[in-house]
């Protein structure tokens, strides 16, 4: 198995560090970031394979694969129940928290896998890299996914739910409804505060462009 | 590009977002103040965002659609829909029958929208257009009944399942006269839409069906807007890519992307009639590209339709059919029929030989058709008459329509606010505003909407200036304060029972556990009174404000909180003893204690602090996030699990004590919440903004209940009920007495619920249930009493002031006992179906199924008479209020009125030809309204001639006390009318399948409805305000 092994977290290691996040620890938050990221990472290169073998890759799928192997929830499933018997509700909770985490995770992911382009410019094998078709899926957009990063830490001070919401729609591929769940706020909010956050940045990397 | 000011960008921005766009450009020029480039800069940045949909668009979301999943094929579930069968495949994507997967078991047609639209943007634009549809009920339009997204986040759209051909297809080989009968139908049903201001957009022969009946169904109406572009005007020809209109029926305008309006359904609709006429296209278009098909649209001339024509029909096409075609193909929208009505008007006038209104500015003409529809009037002198005639009453006509205009104005005005409240019930939003209009115009849908939303909400006392509540343990009086008094109030009057002086300012009021003793926090010290007498207990003073004070469950000690830093106990038993039992970092603003008396919770800065009582080992700090951020409230559940806390930002956090973590992430109320409880019977917090938004912690779901437009001070639950006291600024107490918005269901058995009927005492009903036959609480919904019956019976009615019930089956009549149910006495009574009491003779009259009608004496069970019908069998019937006549409905259509006395039979005109299922007779005795298979109708009781009538599917009639309105069951929805104008107030949508019978209990007011799932629904109503004012 090698690097494509199983994860080093165990599953109710992972549902400790939600619920501690969840209460405002900032090292629970960390490392379960660094987790995620990881397994993000990891799950690209497992994906690699598939792609050389004539599969695609999906991208979503590393967002909820992750997930799934986190926390040891089939995706069906996902929704009423995990692992350690909790309610639905709890399931329900950690699930929109760990879509958060993983959403800021595939960020720097991506961002990171960019950054680590421009500097081998064009030494190296460029399509064997990890994440990069998944890169590729997000620069086809005609984003500048480094100034995008940028813009985003900047409109973080001033109006940093607006921030949280593109972070998760944008890279966490969520839609509303799980984007407002995932931050406590009515989906009428979080719709505002995307299109505020989308007028913004679009003002902003129009600008820096 | 010069920098934005977005401190000054992002507030009028935001309000952008939230106001509707024809509201922008008078938000901008105020708020701009003159500052135009501002404005400019605001407009800007708003345009760059709306119209650039793909930006920021994640390609996860899109992956995540597209990804391969297997194709969705038969015995698939699509959201509560299973697939049954592919019917067909379009632009949109394939339609399939299915069917409702849970107790529904409802067929429906489900258009399954192909990937790659924007699922968000679709499904959103469903909800907001949801409404609207779901008025659209037209025999001639498929309606719209659910819609959703997949799994994998395709749209889908379920729709009443129709089968039939095309209407292209279906006249194929018809007569002229039938295609324009036909024709005329589909204009009627886009007429009514028109009138509801919504427009299809996409009409052409594939989205209009003909059933084998005959009938016209117009699919897919308003699913055009929903599926179209944001900006739904964009042109449909220049956008790459799927395209959403067949340019074929396309006005010129929705081709040149500009406005849509009624006119362009015309348009279609034109295309339509002329394609029926001719056989042809209006354009010759031999090499069809769009750019073609564009130019022949916005600029070609069709020719008339009669020239096309073949030899047989094109004398009877050229003419009115040419120009009624030729003017809804106007190039522009103004110079065509308005809407779809005017339409219909000039066909209809077509086919009744009257001059149709295309014309209208012809002279000659419209003296033709006089001539050729008067052929025996005509004579110089009779014609002079007739002319004179017309003037006389055009002018008596314009005079009433003056005076009417206004009345008819208010009218409007009222029905706009019942629609409103119709829907923010639906929404569970708040509520549209009855004050300004008179209490003469209402009716049984305010009675009804104000159950529903205002009157849970009564207002129990006023007191100016007080803010904080008590309830005493029966639940049955408040204590409030008032500067430095203590104020009584019982719940029920609403009166002040008594008030005391305590001497000090008072900030909070708690009662003692069994109700006979009050703490106060007062400026300078904590005091307990007798509740009864305003005696001192004790008084403990102490420097500053007392924030708080709140009874032990022991009833012997009372904590107190400072409004900064120390909690203290203090006990009745030793009042010298004061015990400090633990200090807060800043201003406490809320405190309360565990239900067990273990614990006190303190809202603090940054934190909510539990302090134990006798155990310090229970004291327990739960932080919050934010810095510096303050709770304002806290709050035990009633199971002493949950804590919840309220922040000064009205942000509301739930702790689960026996873990004590946050169960959740947090949720927002905005600033204006002030108050928090939990219900006392389940593990739900009830937050007060201007309303109350119930949180269900168990479900995670919360609702809304319609509220008061004034920001929420204090709450109270009552101890046993989930019902709440609040306060607010202006010192207005209300009740809320339900904690929910949706109507009563008594789910009785799987099977139908065939006949309802209430109880004279108004506290419970009976239902039918096949063999059984049960009484039910009206409030709980609990079974009181079952009893089987012999045979299957097919309708049961109570006896008015009598506790006796009887019901009909097919070998006779079933006396019952009212409360018992037992069997006292048996009829036998062939063929027996229908039930009818005569309040003032105490005679039942029963319809039977040799279309004969048997009167009994209720005494003695004697028949007084067997009275013969004309009908072939009786399909409902009902008593005159004053006794002496009966309105028969016949199963197999006919409506008759027998007078008792003579015995005489009097046919209704227009009387229903199809089957009719219910009649009833206002309580004024004017009217009579009779519904069945297809019919919906009202007759004048006097002239027997029709008032009202329309085609329609099978309705229930029932007249409320007030003989204003008549309540009609619809499908599953009941309806309310009005009873002089005919409209529909009040659609209130259950979405039952199938309502079986309606009754109404003997007040009048609250109506129960029973249908095929075996629920019988509760619709409560409240009296009407006393319109001589008080």
């Amino acid at each position: 198995m090698g690097m494509d092994g199983p994860p080093q977290t165990s599953p109710g290691e992972v549902t400790r560090l939600l619920r501690e996040a969840a209460r405002g620890s900032d090292d629970a938050a960390r490392e379960l970031y660094q987790h995620v990221y990881d397994e993000l990472h990891r799950l690209a290169r497992a994906h690699m394979k598939d792609a050389v073998a004539g599969h695609t890759l999906q991208p979503t799928a590393l967002v909820h694969e992750a997930w799934v192997r986190l926390a040891r929830v089939t995706p069906s499933s996902g929704q009423d129940s995990d692992a350690s018997g909790q309610g639905s509700a709890a399931g329900y909770r950690d699930r929109d928290h760990f879509l958060s985490v993983a959403s800021r995770a595939m960020r720097s992911a991506l961002v990171d896998q960019v950054r680590r382009r421009k500097a081998e410019k064009r030494g190296g094998d460029r399509s064997r890299v990890p994440l990069e078709v998944a890169v590729e899926l997000y620069q086809a957009r005609g984003v500048d996914l480094i100034a995008l990063d940028d813009a985003l830490d900047r409109l973080m001070q001033d109006e940093p739910r607006q921030a949280r919401v593109v972070e998760l729609r944008f890279f966490g591929g969520l839609t509303t409804e799980e984007a407002a769940r995932s931050i406590g706020v009515s989906v009428a909010t979080a719709e505002r505060d995307w299109r505020m956050a989308r007028a913004w940045l679009k003002e902003e990397l129009a600008e820096s462009a | 590009m010069t920098q934005v000011d977005w401190k000054r960008v992002r507030p009028l921005l935001a309000k952008l977002y939230e106001l509707p766009r024809e509201e922008h450009t008078a938000f901008l020029a105020e708020a701009c103040e003159g500052d135009t480039s501002l404005a400019r800069t605001v407009v800007r940045i708003y345009e760059a965002e709306s119209t650039d949909a793909s930006f920021l668009k994640s390609p996860l979301a899109e992956a995540s659609a597209s990804a391969s999943r297997p194709a969705l094929g038969a015995g698939a579930l699509v959201g509560p829909y299973r697939l049954i069968e592919e019917l067909g495949r379009g632009g949109m994507g394939a339609v399939w029958l299915a069917k409702r997967d849970d107790e529904f078991e409802r067929h429906v047609a489900l258009k399954l929208v192909k990937r790659g639209m924007d699922t968000d943007e679709v499904v959103r634009r469903f909800r907001r257009e949801r409404q609207l549809l779901a008025d659209l009920e037209h025999p001639g339009i498929v309606r719209l009944l659910d819609g959703g997204a997949t799994d994998d986040g395709r749209p889908y759209l379920a729709l009443e399942v129709v089968r039939g051909s095309t209407i292209d297809e279906h006249c194929r080989d018809l007569p002229l006269e039938d295609r324009v009968r036909i024709f005329l139908q589909v204009a009627d049903a886009v007429a009514a839409a028109h009138e509801l201001g919504v427009v299809h957009r996409d009409l052409k022969p594939s989205n209009v069906l003909v059933t084998g009946g005959g009938e016209a169904k117009v699919l897919d109406f308003g699913i055009a807007k929903v599926l179209s572009d944001e900006g739904p005007e964009v042109s449909l020809l220049t956008r790459t890519g799927e395209r959403l209109l067949t340019p074929r029926y396309a006005a010129p305008e929705q081709v040149r992307g500009e406005a849509c309006s009624p006119a362009t359904d015309v348009y279609a609709l034109g295309v339509m009639l002329y394609e029926l006429l001719c056989e042809r296209p209006p354009y010759e278009v031999e090499t069809a590209t769009l750019r073609d098909i564009e130019s022949a649209v916005c600029d070609e001339i069709p020719k008339r339709p009669s020239l096309h024509a073949d030899r047989t029909t094109r004398r009877r096409v050229a003419g009115d059919l040419d120009v009624i075609a030729m003017r809804a193909l106007a190039k522009e929208p103004a110079r065509r029929y308005r809407d779809a009505g005017k339409l219909a008007e000039d066909v209809r006038r077509h086919l009744a030989h009257e001059p149709i209104e295309a014309r209208a500015d012809s002279t000659l003409y419209r003296a033709v058709r006089f001539v050729r529809r008067n052929r025996l009037l005509v004579g110089s002198m009779t014609a002079i008459l007739v002319a004179l005639a017309v003037g006389l009453v055009a002018t008596f006509v314009q005079y009433r329509e003056s005076e009417r205009r206004r009345e008819d104005a208010e009218w409007k005005a009222y029905v706009g606010t019942v629609k409103r409240a119709e829907t923010a019930i639906a929404l569970q939003s708040s509520f549209a505003d009855f004050e300004s209009h008179s209490p003469e115009l209402f009716g049984w849908e305010w009675q009804h909407i104000q159950a529903r939303g205002d009157l849970s909400l009564r207002v129990v006392h006023e007191l100016k200036g007080s803010t904080e509540l008590d309830i005493d343990a029966s639940g049955r009086t408040l204590v409030a304060k008032h500067r430095a008094e203590l104020v009584f109030i019982d719940i029920d009057s609403g009166e002040e029972l008594r008030r005391f002086d305590t001497g000090y300012p008072v900030y909070d009021v708690h009662y003692s556990p069994d109700s006979t003793l009050v703490a106060a926090a007062h400026k300078g010290g904590v005091g307990v009174y007798e509740a009864e007498s305003g005696d001192t207990t004790a008084f403990w003073p102490w420097g500053g404000m007392i924030k708080c004070a709140r009874f032990l469950p022991d009833g012997r000690r009372v904590v107190s909180a400072n409004s900064s830093e120390n909690i203290k106990l203090h006990s009745l038993d030793d009042p010298e003893t004061v015990r400090v039992l633990g200090t807060v970092k800043g201003i406490v603003r809320d405190m309360e204690v565990s239900p067990s008396g273990d614990r006190v919770a303190v809202a603090a800065v940054e934190c909510a602090e539990l302090f134990g009582i006798d155990d310090p080992s229970l004291d327990l700090k739960l932080k919050l996030d934010e810095r510096d951020l303050s709770l304002s409230e806290v709050a035990f559940s009633s199971s002493g699990r949950y804590l919840a806390g309220i922040g000064m930002d009205g942000t509301a956090r739930v702790w689960d004590l026996t873990t004590e973590l946050p169960i959740t992430p947090p949720r927002h109320y905005g600033s204006s919440c002030n108050a928090m409880v939990f219900l006392p019977d389940r593990d739900a917090l009830v937050v007060g903004t201007t309303t109350l938004r119930i949180w269900d912690l168990a479900t995670g779901r919360e609702h809304s209940l319609p509220g008061t437009k004034r920001s929420i001070k204090h709450m109270v639950t009552d101890p046993d009920e989930p019902r709440i006291y609040t306060s607010v600024q202006d010192g207005r107490i209300h009740e809320w007495s339900s904690m929910s918005t949706q109507v009563p269901r008594h789910h009785l058995t799987d099977d139908v619920v065939l006949s309802v009927s209430v109880h004279p005492d108004g506290d419970s009903y009976a239902a039918l249930l096949g063999k059984d036959v049960v009484r039910v609480d009206l409030g709980s919904g609990e079974i009181l009493v079952r009893r089987k019956l012999d045979s299957s019976a097919l309708r049961l009615a109570y006896a008015p002031e009598e506790t006796m019930l009887v019901v009909a089956s097919a070998e006779g009549l079933g006396i019952l006992h009212g409360d018992t149910l037992e069997t006292l006495h048996q009829v036998p009574l062939v063929g027996a179906r229908k039930l009818a009491f005569d309040p003032t003779e105490r005679t039942l009259a029963v319809g039977k199924s040799d279309g004969s009608v048997t009167t009994f004496r209720v005494s003695d069970w004697n028949v007084l008479q067997e009275l013969e019908t004309g009908l072939s069998a009786v399909g409902d019937l009902a008593f005159h209020p004053a006794g002496n006549q009966l309105v028969v409905g016949g199963k197999d259509g006919g409506l008759v009125k027998v007078e008792t006395g003579s015995r005489r039979v009097l046919p209704f005109q227009d009387a229903p030809e199809t089957a009719i299922y219910s009649v009833d007779w206002s309580a004024d005795g004017e009217q009579i309204a009779a519904g069945g298979v297809k019919t919906l109708g009202a007759w004048s009781a006097a002239s027997l001639s029709p008032l009202y009538q329309r085609t329609s599917a099978q309705v229930h009639v029932v007249y409320p006390k007030d003989s204003e309105r008549l309540i009609t069951s619809f499908h599953g929805n009941v309806q309310i009318r009005d009873t002089r104008r005919w409209d529909i107030m009040c659609s209130l949508k259950e979405n039952r399948l199938q309502l079986t019978e309606m009754a109404l209990a003997p007040d009048g007011r609250t109506l129960l409805a029973c249908d095929v799932n075996g629920d019988v629904l509760i619709y409560n109503a409240v009296p009407l305000p006393d319109t001589a004012g008080d």
